[in-house]
């Protein structure tokens, strides 16, 4: 996996809240193209790791790092770095649906309406296109002026996924984005990922297992804020180098 | 029946008690007033001042809403969306839950000494706007800032994700989502403002004006300071009690369009969402 380079580098990641330490010198490379998932026991550091990757980590107040973290080679929390402009490029679906209490529309379109977007049509093309690619257009067509909140849950989720979308990012950060939702809507939502996969560069926190081993081409494994083992999916569930991954990817704890 | 069940009874049934009595509370206080107040209404509304009184308390109102609204929501604000919950957060809801508890009658002193006095304005209505504003802004901030920290903040998180800054979460998700309890507060807020006395007392309230009824620089008359001296100054209580129940009426007719305004706006922001 070293013979490309990464679409975003992870370099000696140190991160504490308050004094405690969240992450222990981490590095790691994320395949562009590719979905990498992160796995590991409940408070492993796994969502600290997807949020500081577009620095949401930062609203912590008391959070802190040390190390480096690069997207096409430049340091995200060099000082010229404009924040807002790092979250277009890397987004981010939370666990929880989160739609606006707006309409499913505005929903979609309020990223282009931050960057500036006013064109109507260009607006309707946006959002269009959004919702087709996170494969929820034939379900909510006739009623984008409708409440989001109106949608079921796996629906909002598919909504906050072409919300991301809209605004054209190079990444997208997803922290448990099926761990809300029923089977029917969970299964929907990993083949969207999976028809994502190429077109973006995937991140994808999940604390099931079969989940990483059916979505990913890499996994890695973290165990209280330290990197166990990171490979190829395949290598990682079938000859894991760690004796760690392979109590956990054996259910022996976590 | 089960223990739990029949407790469950008991409480259910208190519950419904309590409700009930407040409701017919209101109901009773309402009736009273309205019985006693609207028949005399509208002859004495040419007589007895009541008018002049009246306007005195509307511009008194409109003073006080220029003056807590703008401030109030703008440190709601601060307090709530800038800044980490720090020291200094905690520090100035204390003051503002304490300045909120302070009684009227010492709020007046304070516009005497500031506004009447201090600034030179005498006893006026702007003073007494002024005063009134002062004295509404601790307790419409905290109410704003409680409708404020209602929004989750799943929205604030989501909308940062997309690359808003933190003003564009304020003004598009946050404030947004807040109106209806910011509208409710800022009503709330003015009609107790509308219906206070002691503050009025010493920074330019009178009985009766003659010559020009209203002006920002003369002192004025006021719906609840007129019902107080009618009932303790009046010498005729057989004239002075009617027209004391008329004043209270047209006061609790102007909370009642405030009231009524602040739950209009609300309406309409609910069709502006388009939802």
């Amino acid at each position: 996996m070293h013979d490309v380079a990464p679409k975003m580098e992870v370099q000696h990641l140190s991160v504490h809240y308050g004094g405690t330490p969240a992450l222990k010198d981490v590095s790691l490379g994320v395949i562009g193209g590719q979905v990498t998932a992160l796995i590991g026991p409940s408070g492993c550091g796994k969502s600290t790791l997807l949020r500081v990757l577009n620095r949401m980590s930062e609203l912590r107040p008391d959070a802190r790092h040390t190390g480096a973290v690069r997207l096409d080679g430049e340091d995200i929390f060099a000082p010229a770095v404009d924040v807002t402009a790092l979250r277009r490029r890397v987004g981010l679906v939370f666990a929880k649906p989160n739609p606006f209490k707006m309409s499913l529309y505005e929903n979609v379109a309020y990223g282009l309406r931050i960057a500036g977007e006013r064109a109507r049509s260009v607006l309707d093309g946006r959002v269009e296109e959004a919702l087709r690619a996170a494969a929820l257009w034939d379900e909510v067509a006739d009623r984008l002026n409708r409440s989001a909140l109106d949608l079921t849950p796996g629906q909002q989720q598919r909504l906050c996924i072409a919300r991301a979308l809209a605004v054209g990012p190079e990444v997208l950060l997803m922290d448990e984005p099926t761990s809300a939702l029923d089977p029917v809507a969970t299964a929907k939502v990993e083949e969207l990922v999976s028809a994502l996969r190429g077109r973006y560069t995937l991140v994808i926190v999940t604390h099931n297992m079969q989940q990483a081993s059916r979505l990913s081409d890499h996994t890695a494994l973290f165990v209280e804020g330290e990197l166990v083992e990171i490979g190829e999916t395949a290598r990682i569930f079938t000859r894991p180098r760690q004796r760690r991954t392979e109590d956990y990817i054996t259910g022996r704890f976590g | 029946m089960s223990h739990a069940s029949r407790r469950e009874r008991l409480l259910t049934g208190l519950l419904g008690g309590l409700t009930a009595a407040l409701v017919a509370l209101t109901v009773a206080l309402v009736l009273v007033i309205l019985a006693r107040g609207l028949p005399q209404l509208g002859a004495l509304l040419r007589q007895g001042g009541l008018g002049a009184a009246a306007l005195g308390t509307v511009g008194l109102t409109l003073i006080t809403a220029l003056v807590a609204a703008p401030f109030g929501v703008a440190t709601a604000i601060a307090l709530s969306e800038l800044g980490p919950p720090g020291r200094l957060a905690r520090g100035l809801r204390f003051a503002l839950g304490t300045l909120a508890g302070v009684p009227g009658v010492v709020w007046g002193l304070f516009g005497l000494v500031v506004f009447v006095q201090g600034l030179g304005l005498g006893p006026s209505l702007l003073a007494a706007g002024l005063t009134l504003g002062v004295f509404t802004l601790p307790s419409l901030t905290l109410a704003c800032e409680q409708a404020l920290r209602a929004v989750p903040d799943d929205e604030r998180e989501a909308a940062l994700a997309l690359g808003a800054t933190r003003w564009e979460v304020i003004s598009r998700n946050v404030l947004p989502r807040a109106a209806p309890g910011i509208l409710s507060g800022v009503a709330l807020g003015l009609s107790r403002a509308a219906g206070e006395t002691a503050p009025l007392l010493l920074t330019g309230a009178v009985y009766s004006i003659s010559g020009p009824v209203f002006g920002l620089q003369a002192p004025f008359m006021a719906l609840p300071h007129h019902v107080y001296t009618l009932v303790t100054q009046h010498p005729d209580p057989t004239v002075g009690e009617p027209l004391a129940y008329a004043a209270a009426a047209l006061l609790l007719l102007l909370s009642l369009l405030i009231g009524g305004l602040a739950a209009g706006l609300r309406a309409r922001l609910r069709l502006g969402e388009g939802l």
